[in-house]
């Protein structure tokens, strides 16, 4: 009996997948560069997610992200956050993010993000998440979230020698 | 062109005693606030200005009774579930920082008090809650019993609507080092190393224990 040429191509895939979870990953639309999508592993229960990524806008039209969210939740909003005096300050954002030509914008913990709502299955460490992100002119984006762990301030592949998370050095 | 050092301008030192007073109105303005605060029936002593006594919802099942806590430093911060960034993150820091405590002999209990009891109930906390270290505990109550617990611990709290009808808060993100007589002793700095936090922690537990 033989192994169906098919299965173990996908065994094959799968192994791979699992040998480097954590891997930087980059996509490239059009103009639009978009960095290594990632996400956190949720606490049991929990209904809600953040989503945190960069995005290069390499052309010469502005651009602007809308949105995006991810398969396991219900809905994904954009949002800013921000610390005032020991107190977290949060904000929707509803006309979203403009991204000037040659402009980089940063979704971090420590400020604007996705925030990704109703969510439906646990997000676990080391898995990587289907999402889409929504931009006004590239339209809808597929991209997979890295799920990194439960404590990351960053993603992981990051030197850790820049921990000054939580400060805002006002850029 | 060797011009005298001169003393500051009058227009100056005006300036500095304006600050100054403006110093000492804002500490009369926070005393007189204190006092006003104050007279609230059970309140033991009126040097606890930051924190006071609670009675709520364990996520390990049954109520913590902050009475029972009397003679032991223990942490207290604000949270809610549905916050997807630095609650996690902080609860998931904190634990790592109080195992590191725990395994150099230290024991030091946080308690985690949710700020959105409608939707954190004792099932929802002590499902959330199993995902961390045992050293914090979950803690909820009526919406009554979670705003004086807020209000005692100066916790500032504001909701803000979401689209979809939904709600997030905005909420004060200090750990609180209480001491052993439950007196607030000053923020557990987490941001800016364990070594410093872990030195904090050593002094709390050390402090007022030849007393």
């Amino acid at each position: 009996m033989r192994a169906h040429p098919l299965s173990s191509a996908l065994l094959l895939a799968l192994g791979l997948a699992a040998a480097s979870p954590a891997h930087a990953h980059d996509y490239s639309v059009g103009p639009l560069k978009i960095g290594h999508p990632w996400s956190r592993a949720t606490p049991g229960g929990a209904k809600v997610a953040g989503g945190y990524l960069t995005v290069t806008n390499t052309g010469t039209e502005p651009e602007r992200l809308t949105g995006g969210t991810i398969e396991a939740a219900g809905r994904g909003e954009l949002h800013t956050m921000s610390m005032e005096g020991g107190v977290m300050k949060m904000a929707p954002l509803p006309d979203g993010l403009e991204i000037a030509p040659g402009q980089t914008v940063t979704l971090a913990p420590s400020g604007n993000h996705l925030m990704f709502l109703d969510l439906k299955t646990p997000l676990k460490k080391g898995e990587r998440v289907k999402g889409a992100l929504r931009f006004e002119r590239a339209g809808t984006v597929p991209v997979e979230f890295a799920v990194e762990s439960l404590a990351a301030k960053a993603p992981e592949e990051k030197p850790a020698a820049h921990d000054h998370s939580g400060h805002d050095h006002g850029h | 062109m060797a011009t005298d050092p001169r003393p500051p301008s009058p227009a100056a030192r005006r300036g500095s005693t304006l600050i100054l007073a403006a110093f000492a109105l804002a500490l009369v303005g926070i005393v007189a606030a204190t006092v006003a605060f104050l007279p609230r029936g059970d309140r033991p002593s009126a040097l606890s200005v930051i924190g006071g006594p609670f009675r709520l919802d364990s996520s390990k099942g049954g109520v913590v009774d902050s009475q029972a806590l009397k003679g032991k430093p223990f942490l207290v911060f604000f949270g809610f579930t549905q916050c997807p960034n630095i609650c996690p993150t902080t609860l998931a820091d904190l634990g790592t920082l109080l195992d590191t405590f725990g395994a150099e002999g230290g024991d030091v209990q946080a308690y985690y008090i949710t700020l959105d009891p409608e939707r954190d109930t004792q099932a929802v906390m002590q499902e959330y809650m199993a995902s961390f270290t045992d050293r914090i505990t979950g803690l909820t109550g009526t919406p009554q019993q979670i705003e004086r617990v807020a209000r005692d611990y100066r916790a500032s709290l504001k909701r803000v609507p979401l689209p979809g009808g939904d709600y997030t808060l905005e909420h004060t993100l200090m750990v609180y080092m209480m001491d052993r007589n439950g007196g607030f002793a000053g923020p557990l700095d987490l941001n800016a190393g364990h070594a410093l936090a872990l030195k904090q922690l050593r002094k709390l537990v050390a402090d007022g224990r030849s007393t």
